[in-house]
């Protein structure tokens, strides 16, 4: 699941806007995963054996807190 | 009885095919004024007002071609007697077609046909249904001059080779309609006329036999044969038919419309239909001939139950596997959750099947764990196209090709995987289109009989994205954009964005020479090529989606279509070309764990309400699991359950090892399948399915198409399909209570826009319909996106081009690349029981001479394939057809284990697997792999099992 995030990332990240490739991320896994997928892929971060490049790890972060504060 | 069922009878023919013109001429046959469009053959024009005349070589499937002298008629001021089937209907023009003249000259013409033909019309397989025993009967032959014992045929021998059809030489009137089919619909030029005048016979390429020639027994010939000298082997040994019914073909995205033609329940044999809006009468040997796996000893009919796979099989009544599997389910869900089941619908079953499981999934399981086996071929099309069109399919109808004028084929191999379609677009190529292929391998198009490609662009696979954006790149920095399209119809914002993008010199064709491989001269030229064209069309394929950037590079070839305007009229558009018959289907009718039934997100409030309503439950606002995540959860412990229909998960899907974990680690597996299928050997519950002659339904081909199925005969199993998701629904506890699947198209109808107008009496009365099909297209929409997009205004998204992680190392300095072929289809269950084997009974690694050389290997040997996921052994074909440095093979036989090669790479955007690309190591080996020895045992231990559910319960 990190190298998908990671994957997602980098398809989406072109040119120096930052924000707008985070953005695109989180839109795209909130359209695409499983909310059971986040909840997983947050314990794995809490580990902190995750390589994410930072992309992916901002936007993951921004949908850990949105999941967490849904709950 | 619908309009579909009607009494056996050879389908009326005009002569000579239709003409399309803007004016129209008048002229009268016999006494009677008829009006034809212009150019239009006399013999058609009789037709066309009621008068047949007689004709042995004249179809109107083909040219005429004016050899067998029956069709003369008398024409007003004209020399001599001209044959109607070559003479254009003019103005004014008087035609007699009877006279005491004619009918001489007729009667003549037949009688030296008969006298060189075998008069064992009783016993003939033919007899009945027979062109020339017609003809002689029309012109009144009562006897023959030449006597019967003159210098003839009769003792030619008859060429068996083909396995679905014979050569009869001896009743050849050599009319060469044969020769004509095979040039002109199917465009293989297999067949010639050898020899002149009493010497002239049909041969099939070098004069060899059927089999050993070019020809890919489609079957059109046999179907052109006024004689009974081509004729089916199923109608030989049947007799002939005495009903038929309208159907679709249930393998490939063509979706060709067929007549079964019967005998009671069993069928005599598939006749393409005429009025088929897809293949206009033609088709493969697939659909016409492989049908017989319907009726294969390896079905099985009755449910079976087991407690663990390593049981027995006991077969049980519907009741009790019905309730076995709703107890295991339900105990599932109490102790592992809501979440932990799930099922996957199938795109060779029919649209209400599917509708009807992802229902069940949703509605009846509480979960959005639905998902497709369309994952594993085409969710990149989907993603691509809505993000930038506006929606998930393609844009025109197979019609369209004959309008183009630049045709670019990327990643698809049609001539193989979808040959209907394949000798449609061979013939717009024979017309003079120009033809660019994007293709690792040297497909069958780039270089055939009258078709050669101007630019085949041999690509390194994995690089399809950055060759796009190569091409896009010399469009806008040459200038050759279409300005005022882009600006009529397109974001200008994104579309400055993305030409800003592309023209950044990373991706000019010269920078991208050393990724794709291919000389920057040769991008730039098929550039200019296509955007010069009026009319430049796309066709793609799995090559396309079957990549870590498949939904880029689909959004790649919609801005190029957008970029030189391309798009939303007959002869352009963006086409993918589907694998399996209903995968458009599959994927509009909600299989994906994201989407409700028409692409509708399920975190849409607006569309959900609609559902709660209609199925009377909540559903849940967010996604659910995709295959490869099932797996994963699997693997983990937290996902336990799977109903799958129809559908060979452990086998089409990639890293068999992955996959063999995962269906081990489930507590309940039920399989809804025809035959003991890869995945049913993991499965605790078989249910048999029924196949496309033993159910009614709709499928939807790759022009969004939506056709009739029609039950032939009764399930062998005793249900259709869709009633034994009902079954289960029911009881598990959700209502369900259809009594026809017309009412599931009912229910899609209501809660779909784009399905609105759709229903089965309209499906009676149009033959078939293009969704969208609504208030505002009544009769559905052949070319979509006319006068502006589905979304509105098109969106040019950026394609940035993303290596692969896949790379060659070197431990894996190979790229191997997979495929399918003709003759098979996708994973095979069905063409691999019928007489389809003749062409390929096994599985072969491509591999180009230069690698085989270095590492010994020759002709025939074992290979050894071996990569990081896995290993196994294939037999070697040593070909040019294939790049130094990559490897290819063909994935329709279980134990060949393709898969257990591919990795879990995937799409980034759908995770659709990465099967075109896998580092690999090839090596001469003696054995066949571990991985086989183990699939061998296993499959036999399973072949055990099932036998014992046959055997007779053991007294005690
Ligand atoms: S079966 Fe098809 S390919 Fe073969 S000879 Fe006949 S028309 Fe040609
Ligand atoms: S095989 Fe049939 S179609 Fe071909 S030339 Fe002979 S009679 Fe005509
Ligand atoms: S082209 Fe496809 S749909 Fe048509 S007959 Fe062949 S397999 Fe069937
Ligand atoms: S039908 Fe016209 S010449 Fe044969």
């Amino acid at each position: 699941m990190v190298a998908m995030a990671n994957q997602i990332a980098k398809n989406l990240d072109y040119g120096s806007d930052k924000s707008k490739a985070i953005a695109g991320v989180v839109d795209h896994i909130r359209r695409f995963w499983s909310p059971l997928m986040l909840d997983e892929i947050a314990e794995f971060i809490s580990t902190g054996e995750a390589e994410l490049s930072t992309i992916a790890e901002q936007a993951l972060a921004q949908l850990i807190e949105e999941r967490q504060a849904a709950e | 009885m619908t309009d579909s069922y009607k009494t056996y009878r050879r389908p009326h023919d005009l002569g000579t095919p239709e003409v399309t013109s803007d004016n129209s001429v008048t002229l009268t046959v016999d006494g009677k004024e008829v009006s034809v469009p212009k150019g239009t053959k006399v013999i058609r024009a009789a037709a066309l007002a009621g008068i047949n005349i007689p004709r042995l070589c004249a179809s109107d499937s083909l040219e005429p071609f004016g050899s067998c002298r029956l069709c003369l008629v008398e024409i007003d001021g004209a020399k001599g007697l001209p044959a109607s089937c070559t003479t254009e209907a003019s103005e004014g023009m008087k035609v007699t077609t009877q006279n005491d003249r004619l009918a001489d000259v007729r009667r003549n013409v037949m009688e030296l046909y008969i006298s060189d033909h075998p008069l064992d019309c009783l016993t003939c397989p033919t007899n009945g249904d027979c062109e020339l025993q017609d003809m002689a009967g029309a012109v009144g032959l009562r006897d023959v001059r030449y006597g019967y014992a003159g210098e003839n045929h009769l003792e030619a021998e008859k060429d068996k080779s083909n396995p679905y059809f014979t050569f009869d030489p001896s009743k050849c009137i050599v009319c060469s309609r044969c020769v004509r089919a095979c040039e002109e619909v199917q465009g293989t030029f297999a067949l010639t006329i050898d020899g002149r005048g009493f010497e002239s016979k049909v041969a099939a390429s070098q004069d060899q036999s059927f089999l050993d020639s070019e020809c890919v027994s489609c079957g059109a010939c046999v179907q052109a044969c006024p004689t009974a000298t081509l004729t089916e082997n199923s109608l030989i040994s049947k007799g002939q038919p005495e009903h038929t019914v309208i159907t679709t073909c249930a393998y490939c995205g063509v979706g060709c419309s067929f007549r079964a033609e019967m005998k009671g329940e069993e069928v005599v044999r598939m006749i393409p239909n005429k009025d088929g809006k897809a293949n206009h009468g033609h088709s493969c040997v697939k659909g016409r001939f492989a049908f017989g796996y319907a009726t294969h000893k390896d079905r099985i009919t009755k449910p079976m139950i087991r407690d663990s796979i390593h049981d027995p099989w006991k077969e049980v009544s519907w009741e009790e596997a019905m309730e076995f599997s709703a107890a295991k389910l339900k105990g599932i869900q109490s102790k592992y959750g809501t979440g932990s089941i799930g099922g996957i619908t199938s795109s060779r079953c029919s649209n209400e099947e599917t509708y009807l499981v992802q229902k069940l999934v949703r509605a009846g399981f509480g979960n959005n764990n639905v998902d497709t086996c369309a994952r594993v071929c085409h969710s990149p099309t989907g993603y691509g196209l809505k993000s930038t069109l506006g929606e998930s399919a393609g844009t025109q109808a197979f019609d369209s090709v004959l309008k183009s004028d630049a045709i670019m084929v990327i990643g698809a191999n049609p001539t193989e995987a979808h040959p209907v379609f394949g000798s449609q677009m061979k013939r717009r190529l024979r017309e003079g289109a120009s033809l660019i292929v994007l293709d690792p391998r040297s497909i069958a198009l780039v270089k055939s009989p009258h078709v050669t490609a101007d630019y085949h662009l041999q690509l390194k696979p994995g690089t399809n994205v950055a060759l796009i954006n190569a091409l896009a790149h010399v469009v806008l920095s040459e200038g050759l954009e279409s300005k005022a399209y882009i600006e009529d119809r397109c974001e200008q914002d994104a579309y400055e964005d993305w030409r800003a993008f592309i023209l950044d010199e990373i991706n000019s064709p010269e920078s991208m020479e050393s990724v794709t491989g291919v000389p920057s001269g040769d991008i730039r030229a098929a550039a200019r090529l296509f955007a010069a064209a009026p009319n430049g069309a796309i066709y793609y394929g799995l090559g396309v989606s079957e990549h870590s950037q498949g939904s880029t590079m689909v959004m790649g070839i919609a801005n190029l279509a957008m970029a030189t305007g391309n798009l939303g009229r007959e002869g352009v558009g963006v086409n993918p070309l589907r694998g399996q018959n209903n995968v458009q289907g599959a994927c509009d009718m909600g299989s994906f764990p994201h989407e409700l039934p028409g692409y509708r997100h399920v975190s849409d409030e607006v569309t959900r309400t609609l559902f709660e309503k209609e199925w009377g439950v909540d559903l849940i606002p967010t996604p659910g699991f995709r295959i490869p995540n099932m797996f994963d959860a699997a693997v983990a412990g937290q996902f336990k359950g799977m109903y799958v229909q129809g559908e060979d998960v452990a086998q089409s899907d990639p890293d068999t090892h992955h996959v063999t974990a995962a269906l081990t680690s489930l507590e309940c597996m039920i399989v809804q399948d025809l035959f003991l299928n890869e995945t049913a050997k993991f499965a605790h519950v078989f249910l048999p399915g029924s196949s496309f002659l033993e159910k009614n339904g709709t499928f939807t081909n790759a022009e969004r198409r939506i056709s009739p199925v029609r039950k032939v005969m009764e399930p062998l199993g005793g249900y259709e399909d869709w009633e034994v998701t009902q079954l289960l629904a029911n009881a598990m506890g959700y209502p369900m209570d259809y009594s026809h699947p017309s009412e599931i198209m009912d229910e899609i109808a209501r809660l779909t826009p784009t399905f609105k107008g759709v229903s089965y009496d309209k499906l009676d009365k149009l033959g078939a319909i293009q969704w969208p099909c609504n208030d505002k297209a009544v009769e559905g929409t052949p070319t979509m996106h006319v006068d502006e997009f589905v979304r509105g205004k098109g969106l040019f998204r950026l394609t940035p081009y993303v290596a692969t992680d896949e790379r060659t190392t070197r431990k894996y300095p190979l790229i191997l690349t997979t495929g399918r072929i003709l003759s098979q289809y996708n994973v095979g269950a069905q063409t691999r029981r019928t007489e389809n084997m003749t062409w390929h009974d096994e599985d072969i690694i491509e591999i180009h001479p230069h690698d085989a050389e270095q590492r010994g290997i020759e002709q025939d040997d074992w290979v050894g394939i071996k990569s990081r996921a896995g290993e196994t052994v294939l037999r070697a074909d040593v070909t040019e057809r294939v790049q130094p440095g990559v490897v290819y093979t063909t994935f329709h036989h279980p134990e060949s284990g393709a898969n257990v090669v591919t990795t879990d790479n995937s799409d980034w955007a759908t995770n659709c697997p990465e099967y075109k690309v896998t580092a690999v190591q090839a090596y001469k080996v003696t054995q066949l792999s571990d991985w086989q020895q183990e699939f061998e045992e296993f499959t036999q231990e399973q072949l055990e099992l099932l036998k014992k559910a046959k055997a007779p319960a053991q007294v005690i």
